[in-house]
């Protein structure tokens, strides 16, 4: 009982403090991040933690792999893998993450799978998550979540994601939950140049929060992207290079007043 | 441009040099209506008269289409990064322009921006007459006039009665003139040939007197100026009172003081306009004496001398028995002298100032780099009071500056920066670019770093602070036009204190974004709908409690506006606006509300403009900041706080080709006080009524 009174005061204080540095709630990849956290529009496999419904709607076929690094504490990296493979109408996702240090961290381990019907993609994740805090023991808990995306037009596309929509709770010791979030955005895009996002998440627990993001073609393999959040004010930027099958996207993110986040993310593209 | 563009141009072309070469008619326009387009959102932290005076001066010298280049271009604040680069492009490619009609072929040029754009823009040098003399174009020139300006409140201010004497016996502080604000303004100018103007001011209260010892020639305030450009191999020549812009702002940024606002493109940069006549009658800001530009090739090189009066306090310190230093204590930006002790600080200093700028222009004129320099010398230290927030501000005699900057055209892109470093070792620095992304996105980014100790007197950077000093903070702007009837903008600014502030002792940060969403049909029908919000840390109150230093807590404020506007018939046009706020800061929510109807009506040689706004709010901080017509040339923007109703009608009357009269009348009710404002200034009853009367005399029409 103890130990539970622990570990829910523990993950409160966690949440408030570092809300979002979870592998569940956060937003994954170098690209989507420096987007100023944009989750549903997601091209890569990240999307398999972002937004499952993205996966068959950019028909996502690749490997990657990504750090991120923040406000300059080892306990509040994330590291994570992700894998997307497609066959006919579908796709196949799975991914694995883990955020924290030695004291307090958490991972998740997931599938997803993600289909187009007409203008309308959707997919669906099942993940294991568990938390993990020396000396008070593990909390291990199913997650489902859903996403989708329309493509209204050649140019206009919405999209939504709820995640954690079972309502899990951190551990069966635990009455904590996971947060459950729902974002609804939009894609804007009126050359194939340039990607103009936005997006409004909703955590229960938290205010809501609007995004905007914009990427840029600069070049044939060079992508500019920049991001704001209004909650907290975050600004963020990001660079883009894909070369051939491979990609690398950087990105930096500036919280007043906590400080800088960075992080980054390769991947590479599978064969048809 | 792609193919098809370039194809089509040429066919333009071809038709239109075949039809004739000619001009569109110059337009009249009224450019209080125009500039209100332009920044149809009021803010205080923009300074309107200044860029008034700016979009005068560009309209009054229009912009010669066939050698302006990038940085001029720019100063017009009505073309993005492609269509400045289309033109120069076009320019290049197809020689210069023959006709303004011509506009229509360069890519990107839709009907609205050759609509803005056409009453600033001439053809070329062609027009200068340079047969006559000097003299001789000075006395037949058309764009003369004179301009006679008086304003007064009826209630009586307290400073008018008679003075009473206190309980020790002392006579009580009054105001020495009367009630009276005359302003009178001539000039004479012609477009890159000549410009000559005499300002005179008197503010209520400030006596009409001659009085050498005070520098009070009948009016309080004087300025003068006579400005000659386009002399062999000097571009510019200013004798009198001027401004100097350069760069971003860093060294020389007088008077243009535009920023954060509803337009969140291209008010961001800043442009190197050069020297300016200063015709305003804000006294302070400009330089008084000789400036100069030369140009050699591609180079430009400006000098500047400048010996100038300035207001403020003066006090003595005696440290030593037989010693007594005196030193500048404040300055005094007000420009008021109605009472003994205001009159004390007028022109109570010399300051000295020597400056000079060196540019660089390449001959494609996409890439411009610069230096600046300036070395400011009071006749007496500068020492403030002493605060903890205020100690690594300017202190001493003299301050010396400098900076370099540069700005480049690369593809789409925008890219420009200035960094400087002051005397005390402080430095600032700006970069940024804006970028048509695509036709139907352009954004903005502008990133800015001011040492606490960085000490600029004529700087005017880009900045969350009134002044670019002790900040850090990047912006980011987007313009997104999906069709020709919507647009939206938006911007977000994230930025840091590093050192105490007024009213925030300790370090702090905050926020601000802000989203206006327009929708305009047609060129009759203007409809928009603005939020704007900003997080600030500020000082709680005083708690009382001893030894507890200040704590800061978060200021939220937003401030919303819905608009709409519509030209009925060619005569009639009607305004409805409803604006409104809320502040909330240690856990105490206030709310601020305003709605008004504008309606103007035009028939014959009238034209009659009114206004009725109705306004309720909880403290001053939820103020109401609206923009109100006034007679020409004039600017007024009340902050309208407490609760009460608002006012005016101004009529216009034109007697003949020469002679314009203005009358304007305005008044406020208060419902909520028994007095108005406090001090001097008091006025013993719940409402306030200003009259205005301008008449407007064109010499040679």
């Amino acid at each position: 009982m103890k130990a539970t009174f622990l570990l829910s005061f523990f993950c409160i204080f966690g949440w408030t403090l570092v809300a979002q540095t979870d592998p569940v709630t956060q937003v994954h990849g170098g690209r989507n991040q420096s987007l100023g956290n944009i989750r549903i529009f997601d091209n890569s496999a990240f999307a398999h933690f972002n937004n499952p419904g993205a996966l068959a709607s950019y028909k996502v076929n690749q490997l990657a792999g990504g750090y991120d690094h923040r406000f300059g504490l080892a306990e509040l990296s994330t590291i994570n893998i992700a894998g997307a493979i497609s066959f006919g109408p579908g796709v196949l996702g799975f991914g694995i993450a883990r955020s924290g240090g030695k004291l307090f961290n958490q991972q998740t381990l997931g599938v997803s799978y993600s289909n187009q019907l007409g203008i309308v993609s959707i997919g669906g994740k099942l993940e294991w998550f568990q938390t993990q805090i020396e000396g008070f023991g593990t909390g291990n808990s199913g997650i489902f979540s859903l996403g989708g995306i329309a493509d209204l037009s050649s140019t206009f596309s919405l999209g939504a994601t709820i995640s954690n929509l079972n309502r899990a709770k951190l551990g069966r010791n635990s009455a904590q939950r996971i947060p459950t979030g729902i974002s609804l955005g939009l894609n804007y895009h009126p050359s194939t140049q340039l990607n103009f996002y936005a997006e409004v998440e909703k955590d229960i627990l938290i205010n809501p929060g609007y995004k905007i993001g914009l990427e840029y073609e600069l070049h044939e393999w060079v992508e500019l992207r920049t991001g704001v959040n209004s909650n907290p004010g975050r600004l963020f930027f990001g660079l883009g290079i894909n070369y051939e099958k491979f990609g690398l996207d950087l990105g930096y993110g500036q919280v007043n007043p906590l400080g800088s986040t960075t992080n980054f993310s390769l991947s590479y593209d599978l064969d048809q | 441009m792609n193919r098809s563009c370039l194809l089509f141009a040429i066919g333009l072309i071809g038709s239109i040099t075949q039809l004739s070469a000619q001009t569109p008619p110059r337009i009249q326009i009224d450019l209080e209506q125009f500039i209100e387009r332009l920044f149809p959102v009021q803010d205080e932290a923009l300074d309107y008269e200044s860029i008034y005076e700016v979009m005068l001066q560009v309209y009054l010298n229009p912009i010669s289409i066939n050698d302006a280049d990038a940085e001029v271009l720019q100063a017009s604040y009505l073309l993005n990064p492609t269509q400045i680069a289309n033109l120069i492009r076009y320019r290049n490619e197809y020689g210069p322009f023959i006709s303004l009609y011509e506009l229509q072929a360069v890519p990107n040029f839709d009907l609205q921006t050759i609509y803005n754009l056409v009453p600033f823009l001439s053809l070329g040098r062609g027009d200068l007459g340079n047969t006559k003399r000097f003299w001789e174009r000075v006395h037949s020139e058309e764009q003369a006039y004179l301009l006679l300006r008086q304003r007064r409140t009826w209630e009586t201010r307290k400073g008018f009665t008679p003075a009473d004497t206190s309980s020790t016996g002392r006579i009580s502080s009054r105001y020495l003139g009367d009630q009276n604000d005359l302003y009178v303004r001539f000039r004479i100018q012609h477009s890159r040939d000549f410009s000559l103007g005499l300002t005179l001011d008197k503010d209520a209260g400030e006596q009409f007197i001659l009085d050498k010892k005070t520098a009070r020639y009948g009016f309080n305030f004087l300025s003068f100026h006579l400005t000659r450009y386009e002399v062999g191999k000097w571009k510019t020549i200013s004798l009198g009172d001027f401004q100097v812009s350069f760069g971003q702002g860093l060294v020389y940024g007088a008077g243009y003081g535009f920023g954060k606002g509803a337009e969140t493109i291209s008010t961001v940069r800043r442009s190197s306009v050069g020297i300016k006549p200063y015709t305003a009658a804000l006294e302070f800001g400009f330089f008084r004496g000789l400036g100069a530009t030369y140009r050699y090739k591609n180079w430009n090189n400006t000098w500047v001398f400048s010996y100038a009066p300035r207001d403020g306090r003066v006090n003595e310190s005696i440290d030593s028995l037989d010693r007594s230093d005196s030193f500048i204590s404040s300055f005094s930006e007000s420009g008021l002298h109605r009472t003994p002790s205001e009159l004390s600080t007028k022109n109570r200093l010399r300051e000295l100032s020597l400056g000079s700028n060196l540019q660089y222009t390449s001959s494609n004129r996409k890439f411009h780099i610069g230096g600046n320099i300036l070395h400011t010398k009071f006749d007496r230290p500068w020492q403030r009071t002493a605060t903890p927030y205020n100690q690594f501000e300017f202190s001493g005699i003299q301050n010396s500056i400098g900076s370099i900057y540069s700005s480049y055209n690369w593809k789409n892109f925008y890219l420009f920066g200035e960094s400087a470093i002051s005397q005390s070792g402080g430095t600032g620095t700006v970069l940024g670019f804006i970028s048509s992304l695509s036709k139907q996105i352009d954004i903005s980014f502008l990133w800015r770093n001011y040492d606490r100790d960085f000490h600029s007197f004529y700087g005017n950077a880009f900045a969350e602070s009134t002044r670019p000093i002790n900040e850090r903070g990047a912006y980011l702007g987007i313009q997104i036009r999906p069709n020709l009837k919507w647009k939206i903008n938006s911007y977000f600014d994230l930025f840091r204190f590093p050192w105490l502030r007024y009213r925030a002792y300790s370090p702090s940060s905050g926020q601000e974004w802000l989203t206006r969403i327009s929708y305009q049909p047609n060129r009759n029908l203007l409809a928009f709908f603005q939020i704007r919000n900003e997080k600030k840390d500020r000082n709680l109150p005083d708690s009382g409690e001893p030894g507890l230093v200040y704590r800061l807590a978060t200021m939220n404020k937003t401030n919303g506006l819905i608009s709409l506007e519509f030209q009925v018939s060619k005569a009639l046009f009607i305004r409805s606006r409803v604006l409104f706020s809320s502040v909330e800061f240690n856990e105490v929510r206030t709310n601020g509300f305003m709605i008004l109807q504008d309606a103007q009506y035009s028939f014959n040689k009238f034209r009659f403009t009114g206004r009725i706004a109705l306004f309720d709010t909880d403290d001053y901080e939820n103020r109401q900041y609206t923009f109100e017509n006034n007679v020409l040339w004039t600017f007024s923007l009340p902050a309208n706080s407490g609760q009460g109703m608002r006012y005016y009608l101004l009529g216009q009357y034109q007697f003949n080709s020469q002679l314009t009269g203005y009358f304007r009348y305005s008044r406020t009710n208060y419902t909520d006080r028994e007095s108005i404002s406090s001090g001097l200034q008091e006025i013993p009853f719940p409402h306030q009524t200003e009259t205005t009367f301008l008449l407007r005399y064109m010499l040679h029409r």
